[in-house]
């Protein structure tokens, strides 16, 4: 097993993919948290209290900073985008030949890509809080508002969005094993997780719905890392479920998706 | 004869797959025996690569059982230490470098890069083994597919069209490098299209059309019986002293006899005694492709891909 998971994590690193989406993800998550960092103590996002999060300095407001792209559903889209390739790559370089040859007990190859996929998912995890917490507290500094850098809180979310990476990219990995053509299953991912959210969220909010947008995956991760109240309790009742129930229904979801992408593959012809 | 753990034998027990409607491969079994070159021989579509794959784990049979030393490939703890493959379609990231695509497979197999390095070499690419493999030809893609057969050093190599877009220089080394293999008490079960491009390299044959065998056995056996071309003065002089001589024949244009002999000596004798002039003289092996066509084209294996649509 230890072979075929570093085999796996070596596939990873020998293309220019990883480095390419991480690239793209330093820029988003540095420049939606340094946007954020900006708006603090300005009332660009507006006068109310309860709906500006950014009026005053709270932890919710360094969580939401630090969290970076994941709110405007912007950073989510690295992970999975790679879980997608990282998977349909095997396919449409017809590698996945190749790849059973070297181990044909499918379940335990499948396993140990899982294993892999978890590690960069971390990688990506740590350079986040990186290029979200570099940007955000410098901006924060430059502006002379606290960082919250000595807060508990602040620290969960950089913990925390390890796991949101990991679970994005276990989610791509579940949904690139499903589709299997690496095009379709890039841009289908992509439009279910950004514009299929905006129009479901818009639906729901026209509909007064508030419990399923609770399920939606970009509300999961965003309630993972946003576990205080920004506008400091004026807010009114919190959008999401609490941080373990978010993580839970999101490990759901990348669990139903690679266990039966696994299991059709499992049993199918590779010719 | 049960096969040696280090010599394993190649099984296949009334092997059939169908997709949907289609047979691919129709009870098929044969044994391909160790230490030998086995050509595994059939026109394109003749269910080839089907059962190669059947035979590796990666299709599922319909029925029946392919093992490899008495296993199915599956099974096998450490398949890349025992059987080495190079199968059609097998793609190489564009993006990855041919030295990485091998330390991946190492990896797996659990050789060093040591061993990666000398592959590259056996196999005349390591020059370009730091380049992106989108950029490799066919012929160095078919070599990069040999190294990553050879990594784990296995006694069973299955090579599936290892001939396919290598050019004349490559096909002779590959020859040589099958040959060079089989020295080493290797087996090879070796696909192709075409009979003469494995002709000089295989011990034995294995022929198949529409997913059936119609022929198994040594290479030699293809050959038949050695015939000589006889081009004279009096054919029907010479035909007949022949036939005193105790040598059938027969005519083969005007003038010209095919003599069912390979006694090219005993001709040029018996046409001296008869006072026939010889223009020309020469030793015929058996017409190897007009054979294959006749194998694999004869009516009741008429190439099902080619047929009129039902």
């Amino acid at each position: 097993m230890g072979g075929a998971i570093r085999a796996e994590v070596r596939k990873i690193f020998t293309t220019r993919l990883w480095w390419g989406l991480l690239l793209g993800l330093i820029l988003v998550s540095g420049g939606v948290s340094a946007l954020f960092a900006s708006l603090v103590g300005t009332t660009v996002a507006g006068r109310n209290p309860a709906s500006n999060p950014f009026l005053i300095m709270t932890e919710g407001t360094a969580q939401l900073i630090y969290a970076g792209g994941f709110v405007y559903n912007l950073t989510p889209l690295f992970p999975l985008a790679l879980g997608v390739i990282l998977i349909t790559q095997e396919f449409r370089h017809q590698t996945i030949s190749a790849t059973f040859l070297a181990r044909p007990r499918r379940v335990e190859l499948l396993l140990a890509k899982v294993v892999a996929v978890v590690i960069i998912g971390v990688v990506y995890g740590i350079v986040h809080d990186l290029a979200a917490g570099g940007f955000g507290t410098l901006v924060l500094a430059i502006k002379g508002e606290p960082t919250f850098l000595g807060s508990s809180a602040t620290w969960q979310t950089f913990a925390i969005s390890l796991l949101t990476f990991v679970l994005w990219a276990l989610l791509g990995f579940g949904f690139g094993l499903l589709v299997r053509n690496q095009l379709a299953a890039v841009f289908l991912a992509l439009g279910i997780a950004f514009i299929a959210h905006i129009a479901l969220s818009i639906v729901f909010s026209i509909l007064n719905w508030t419990t399923p947008p609770k399920f939606l995956p970009d509300n999961l991760s965003v309630g993972m890392l946003v576990t205080h109240d920004p506008t400091g309790g004026a807010g009114g009742a919190s959008p999401y479920f609490s941080l373990w129930v978010n993580a839970a229904v999101f490990l759901g979801y990348a669990v139903v998706l690679s266990g039966l992408g696994s299991w059709l593959l499992s049993r199918r012809d590779i010719s | 004869m049960p096969s040696q753990p280090d010599r394993p034998q190649i099984v296949v027990d009334r092997l059939t797959k169908r997709f949907g409607g289609f047979t691919a491969v129709d009870d098929l079994s044969f044994t391909v025996d160790p230490g030998r070159i086995t050509g595994f021989l059939g026109p394109n579509g003749a269910g080839k690569t089907t059962t190669l794959r059947m035979l590796l784990g990666l299709i599922r049979p319909t029925s029946g059982t392919a093992t490899i030393g008495g296993v199915p490939y599956a099974a096998i703890a450490q398949p890349q230490r025992v059987v080495g493959s190079a199968l059609e379609a097998t793609g190489f990231h564009p993006g990855r470098s041919g030295r990485n695509h091998l330390r991946v497979l190492a990896d797996t197999a659990g050789v060093t890069s040591r061993r990666v390095d000398e592959m590259l070499d056996l196999v005349g690419i390591p020059a370009a083994a730091n380049k992106r493999a989108g950029g490799y030809s066919m012929g160095m893609r078919q070599r990069l597919g040999l190294a990553a057969a050879m990594l784990g050093d296995p006694q069973v190599l299955i090579l599936d069209e290892p001939a396919n877009g290598l050019d004349p220089e490559g096909i002779r080394w590959l020859r040589g490098f099958l040959r060079h293999l089989s020295s080493e008490g290797r087996t090879i079960l070796v696909s192709s299209h075409m009979l003469q491009e494995v002709e000089q390299t295989v011990d034995d044959v294995l022929i198949i059309a529409n997913g059936s065998l119609v022929k198994q056995g040594p290479m030699s056996d293809l050959h038949g019986e050695a015939t000589s071309l006889v081009r004279s003065s009096d054919p029907a002089r010479l035909a007949a002293a022949l036939q005193e001589a105790g040598v059938a024949s027969s005519p083969a244009g005007e003038d010209a006899l095919t003599a069912l002999t390979g006694d090219l000596r005993r001709i040029g004798d018996v046409a001296l005694t008869a006072h026939v002039a010889l223009y020309e003289l020469r030793a015929q092996g058996a017409d190897l492709e007009q054979l294959f066509f006749e194998l694999t084209e004869s009516p009741e294996n008429a190439n099902r891909n080619l047929g009129e649509a039902s």
